[in-house]
């Protein structure tokens, strides 16, 4: 190893150095097993870095307590799409949601936010009035 | 349905008439509660109620009042007096 090189890893080491001493970090423990804390930022870019595709930003292990009314919302979401018979690309669409973000949300992989709910009901809503309408514009449909 | 307390005569509903108003507004949503619907009761965790049910909540009282509710104070809703608490609130607010 030359002098450049010696200098470069040198170099290198201590960039390594500097970047270990600016992850800000706490640890706790919880029943024997011990967990670090990081800002979810830089959990983000370390995940980029690693190659490991993030889950949703809304998903958090912390709200797990959350998975019931997950499943729920999951479950209630997907009936009401299909009674107004859309499909879940044109209900994110017409929410102006990610057809991703929907996915995942009928698949109770992610929580949504409460205006994301709020775009998806008022989208459903619409869907449901145009239906009605279509319905009663039908000859021998109105009114059942 | 709702019992539509003197909306449209007053603009500013009384307090008991609010609370007749969301506990009709709360048992609509919850058909299989049994027994009365009691302001301490909350929505989430007595109710089974879930966040679906807390955005639709929020978007009847919208319409029943015809008022905005701000997404904000929805997540700081717990118990069905919250909600009350939250309606008489945003009469105050359109007031000042």
């Amino acid at each position: 190893m030359n002098s450049r090189e010696r200098n470069e890893a040198v170099a290198a080491k201590k960039r390594r150095a500097e970047n270990r001493q600016a992850i800000e970090h706490q640890t706790v423990e919880l029943e024997g097993v011990r967990y670090v804390i990081v800002r979810q930022s830089l959990f983000s870019r370390l995940c980029e870095k690693a190659g490991v595709e993030l889950p949703s930003d809304r998903e958090d292990p912390l709200t797990d307590g959350f998975d019931m009314d997950r499943d729920s919302l999951a479950e209630k979401l997907v009936s009401r799409r299909k009674a107004v018979g859309i499909s879940q690309a044109e209900l994110a669409r017409r929410a102006g949601v990610r057809p991703e973000t929907l996915n995942r949300i009928e698949r109770a992989r992610s929580t949504p936010d409460f205006s994301t709910i709020r775009k998806l009901v008022v989208a459903m809503n619409e869907a449901e009035r145009q239906l009605a309408a279509l319905d009663s514009s039908i000859p021998g449909e109105a009114g059942s | 349905m709702f019992t539509e307390n003197s909306l449209s005569a007053n603009p500013r509903p009384s307090r008991p008439a609010v609370v007749e108003d969301i506990k009709q507004l709360v048992a609509d949503f919850t058909p299989d509660m049994p027994g009365e619907i009691k302001e301490e009761h909350a929505l989430i965790a007595d109710l089974g109620w879930d966040s679906l049910d807390m955005v639709e909540m929020s978007m009847q009282v919208e319409e029943l009042y015809d008022i905005p509710v701000p997404d904000e104070m929805v997540d700081d809703i717990t118990t069905v007096g919250d909600v009350v608490e939250a309606v008489l609130k945003l009469f105050a607010q359109e007031a000042e």
